[in-house]
């Protein structure tokens, strides 16, 4: 049977131009912007990263408090520590709010060093908000000398040197015993290059390392049994107030000098979890969208999942957020602090 | 300890726990067998349903996931040639001249056969190890894992000694593409010409594509319109899946040697399946007295990267249970959703919950059951691709190696890796030189140089006198000599 | 010996790609601080000795030649051997002639993106290479783009390139 040719290759085109015109975004028509909408997070690691599971945090809860109950979906973009995703967020992502992008605290350190390959501007990206901030653990083992910041400094001048361990050179176990170094004048060694925390953690158990700096959540949900063996001692812990959980160990603030305050300031504000959009989102679409973070923060599904990460939750609006940002990269004493450690 | 084993058998056997084994299984392999994807892809996917579930149902259904891609990527790598991921690599080798030969269906067989008695034999060898492995790996330490790895690139790069000097250039030159990116130690950028896109490096999915799948799909259409892969079929009752069962049986021991290899090696944090295939692969070459029919179709081939490949799986989930440690993409998911799912990877999973530790074993060992079942059923029907003409299924295949070179990172670059891979892929198959070393070169730079470096950190030079790197350096040498040796043997009976 | 003169090794050309590369390689790593360009030293420098002592070889002709018929000329690589019993010329016209549609492919990809371009070259490469008749092809062709939308969009949500067609235009798809 002979089927017209014309009219078969007429159909395929029409079923390809009809594919592609529905590729660009149509509005919808509604009360909310957001309605039959897709947002999109964009996740600066591949699946399975610590980021990636942030984005798949918000993408879980986000959606059913935002007005319209859009869909929110988790597209992977993986590279350069979570560079790449926040050039694509600042430079190619639509700007109508259907677009949101995980910070990697590394941005933060580029920006001080005024790396090349940023092509982005810290504080003009329109932050959606913040759900917790994380602050670190340095501990030690026992067995080693350096039981305390006084052994340590009595050890430094026989010439001995605490090895810790650290993934990348921008990941906070490595910024945070390079700022201890600067702030509190002891000498340290870090071992960068590390894969993971796993590997830290079984270097340090076979003596091969002494310690590292770890993320609060992350020591107890891994080796809460080294602190019940005395295996480790926690010399201070890098956020404004001490850790439930563990009451005698100081922060980082009670044990410096008090004229290095601005310098932990620097360092309280790299830790936090962030999310954040394009510049020039219209305000009002901003603000849909920063109302439903914090209503999605208050909700007790969440604040369940967030406690399982062994997180410290603390909800910064994204409003205040863009200040802050502002505000630390402008400050020279921070950024240049910063430099001064990473170089 | 026994106490956990009948709380794991009672939480595994129940109705519900089983149906989410075999809905793993059922959904892995709709994804699974696409070459390039594969289990990971699908894990991403349900990652936000799962994390929902309860911790032992979350887990099996992983498991069986997991289990089928382990077992279906063969199926693509027996039928085009082209492996469904890098751990069917091995399997290419023989199975799919196998399947040139009209014996696909003999191969996949074996080949499933063997999955399933190698993931059994594993999780059993894993679980018996359990008590030992945290002393074993404390005494492992960087040091170890490095020699480990070299005695890896040296073994496949000589593997059989036709052409050593290409061999061993080609697992070199696997380093030095690996090295391109961010060095981990020092954080300096080498050879990335200021391009983002390689500062992470190049990713290894479009790489291992371009090398090996798209030179089979360019030679599958050698014959004129009409050919079709199985294009020299032989006896009919030769090729059956029965016949791949004998010989499964006919070759047992090859079959528990390579199970075993599997399991040590893939207990080693990063080595894994990667490696261990290709180290069954060589010693089923280097035990046989007849090794003529290897790399042309001899079932062997087959059987041991495939009980290899399964067996170092039980070793790989150990090792991201135990120490958080996850030996390939798709155990970095599995960690993730464990953290999701509020389960501590690390030495609690011995301890606090050894019952799900053990009813993941269980579900290893009857994921790889209904896995081999389920694949094992369709083998005739799949078989019967090899008779569909090639230029049918040429298009289909570049549009799916296309997508999964370019979902590796999304970006343009990825197609450029995969063509430029291509060329080189080509070239090394036209002009003998071996792929394979390049391939796990590549796969292993990163461990190899992160542990060279942490090594000379940490140890200084009196790494060299710790007893094991000298036994594992002892390996080396012996399997250069061998080689060399081998390799003059060969020279001089061909000039005779 | 045989006294007609023998043909280049056309791995020879291989070689010295690899022979090149690898001296670009560990020269351009000495720029590098003493840390970062270890390992690729470690690495590079015998390499380049091997890769060399391969050029050589391959020069004077020394790895095996095929008899006719006989499936690999490099008799024990370990890798999949080609189809000897096609005349060299017809592998290499044919490799071409793949590669010609791989690439146009690819470039179909980069002006129009994936969806338009993957159902046009099924479809074309079955009319052109297998001889298919219309019908056929055009339900291959469109069945295996439904299948790629409804997989790579729909479900896996994949970010898709910017066409640089669309780009000209000004036309932004959907992320």
């Amino acid at each position: 049977m002979e089927i017209n040719m014309t009219r078969s290759v007429l159909s395929l085109a029409a079923l390809t131009l009809a594919l592609c015109l529905s590729l660009p975004s149509a509005w919808a028509q509604g009360d909310s912007p957001f309605k039959g909408q897709t947002i999109t997070v964009i996740a600066g690691s591949s699946p399975g990263g610590g980021t990636d599971s942030l984005a798949r945090l918000l993408a879980n809860h986000f959606g059913k408090h935002v007005p319209g109950n859009p869909r929110v979906v988790v597209t992977n973009m993986a590279g350069a520590a979570g560079l790449i995703a926040a050039n694509h967020l600042y430079n190619r992502a639509p700007k109508d709010g259907t677009a949101i992008g995980t910070m990697a605290t590394g941005l933060t350190f580029r920006t001080a060093l005024k790396d090349s390959a940023i092509k982005f501007q810290l504080d003009k990206f329109t932050y959606l908000g913040q759900i917790a901030s994380e602050g670190n653990f340095v501990y030690l083992r026992t067995e080693t000398p350096f039981t305390s910041i006084d052994a340590i400094k009595k050890a430094n001048k026989e010439g001995k040197k605490p090895k810790f361990g650290a993934q990348a050179k921008e990941h906070n176990s490595n910024v945070v015993p390079m700022a201890m170094e600067a702030i509190l004048g002891i000498d340290v060694e870090v071992v960068y290059g590390y894969p993971g925390t796993a590997e830290i953690l079984l270097d340090i158990e076979r003596g091969a390392l002494d310690g590292r700096a770890q993320s609060r959540g992350s020591l107890f949900a891994t080796r809460s049994n080294w602190l019940e063996k005395n295996f480790i001692k926690v010399l201070c812990v890098t956020s404004p107030e001490r850790d439930s959980r563990l009451k005698n160990v100081p922060t980082l603030e009670e044990i410096s000098p008090k004229d290095k305050k601005p310098l932990l300031e620097a360092m309280y504000s790299v830790q936090g979890r962030t999310f954040a959009m394009p510049p020039g989102v219209p305000p009002d679409r901003a603000k849909i969208l920063r109302d439903a973070f914090a209503a999605m923060f208050k909700d007790a599904e969440f604040q369940k999942e967030v406690d399982k990460l062994g997180w410290n939750d603390e909800l910064i609006r994204g409003e205040q957020l863009n200040k802050k940002v502002e505000e630390l990269i402008h400050n020279e004493t921070a950024m240049g602090f910063f430099r001064r450690i990473l170089q | 300890m026994l106490d956990a084993i009948v709380a794991a058998t009672g939480q595994i056997f129940t109705l519900s726990r089983l149906a989410w084994l075999l809905a793993g299984v059922l959904l892995g392999s709709v994804i699974g067998f696409i070459p390039g994807i594969g289990g990971r892809v699908t894990l991403a996917i349900l990652l936000p349903f799962i994390v929902k579930m309860d911790p032992a149902s979350a887990l099996v259904l992983i498991v069986g996931i997991h289990a089928i891609g382990n077992t279906a990527d063969t199926i693509p790598a027996i039928l085009f040639g082209i492996p469904g991921s890098t751990s069917a690599t091995a399997t290419v080798m023989d199975g799919y001249p196998m399947a040139k030969r009209g014996e696909a269906e003999r191969a996949m067989g074996a080949s499933f056969l063997s999955s399933g008695m190698g993931g059994l034999i594993g999780a059993f060898t894993v679980l018996a190890t359990i008590p030992m492995i945290r002393p074993l790996i404390l005494t492992f330490g960087n040091p170890e894992f490095f020699m480990t790895a070299i005695l890896a690139i040296v073994m496949i790069a000589l593997l059989t000694g036709g052409a050593p000097t290409k061999g061993l250039v080609a697992g070199c030159v696997g380093l030095m593409i690996g090295m391109i990116g961010v060095a981990p130690q020092t954080g300096v950028q080498r050879w990335t010409f200021d391009q983002l896109y390689l500062s992470d490096g190049i990713p290894l999915i479009p790489i291992a594509l371009g090398i090996f799948a798209i030179p089979e799909l360019v030679d599958m259409t050698l014959g004129g319109a009409g050919t079709k892969i199985a294009a020299n079929a032989q006896a009919a009752s030769l090729s059956t899946k029965w016949q791949g069962v004998k010989d499964v049986f006919q070759h047992w021991w090859l079959l528990v040697r390579s199970s075993f290899i599997g399991s040590w090696i893939g207990i080693l944090p990063g080595i894994g399946s990667g490696s261990a295939i290709w180290l069954a692969y060589g010693h089923a070459v280097q035990s046989s007295k007849d090794k003529d029919n290897f790399g042309k179709g001899d079932v062997r081939g087959v059987i041991a990267p495939e009980a290899a490949n399964n067996a170092s799986d039980a070793g790989d989930w150990c090792l991201t249970l135990t120490f958080g440690i996850p030996g390939s993409a798709t155990m970095s998911l599995v960690l993730a959703a464990m953290v999701l799912l509020g389960l501590p990877a690390g030495p609690k999973m011995l301890t606090d919950h050894l019952d799900l530790t053990l009813v993941i074993v269980w579900s290893l060992v009857l994921a790889n059951l209904m896995a081999t079942g389920l694949c094992f059923l369709f083998a005739r029907q799949l078989s019967g691709i090899t008779k569909m003409p090639v230029h049918y299924l040429f298009p289909v295949l570049i549009v799916l190696i296309f997508l999964a070179a370019y979902q590796s990172t999304t970006d343009w670059g990825d197609l450029i890796t995969l063509l430029g891979f291509s060329v080189i892929g080509i070239s090394m198959k036209r002009f003998g030189w071996p792929r394979p070393p390049l391939i796990v070169g590549i796969v292993l730079q990163h461990l190899a140089e992160t542990y060279f470096f942490l090594t000379t950190k940490l140890y200084g030079t009196s790494w060299l006198t710790r007893p094991v790197v000298i036994i594992l350096f002892v390996l080396i040498v012996w399997t250069i000599v061998h080689a060399a040796r081998r390799y003059a043997r060969d020279k001089a009976a061909a000039k005779a | 010996m045989s006294d007609e003169r023998r043909k280049l090794d056309p791995s020879f050309w291989l070689a010295l790609f690899f022979v090149v590369v690898i001296a670009v390689w560990v020269v351009t790593a000495a720029t590098l601080d003493r840390d970062t360009r270890l390992f690729p030293w470690i690495v590079g420098i015998p390499a380049f000795a091997l890769a060399l002592r391969q050029l050589v070889a391959d020069w004077r002709g020394v790895g095996a030649k095929p008899e006719n018929g006989e499936p690999t000329p490099y008799p024990g690589i370990l890798d999949i051997s080609v189809d000897r019993t096609i005349p060299a010329e017809e592998i290499f016209r044919h490799t071409i002639r793949t590669a010609y549609w791989i690439v146009t492919f690819a470039c179909g990809i980069w002006l129009v993106g994936f969806l338009i371009t993957i159902p046009l070259f099924i479809f074309f490469y079955l009319i052109n290479e297998a001889n298919a008749r219309k019908l056929p092809a055009l339900i291959v062709a469109a069945g295996m783009a439904l299948f790629v939308w409804i997989l790579f969009d729909r479900v896996m949500h994949l970010a898709w390139p910017e066409p640089a067609l669309f780009s000209l235009f000004g036309i932004k798809p959907k992320f």
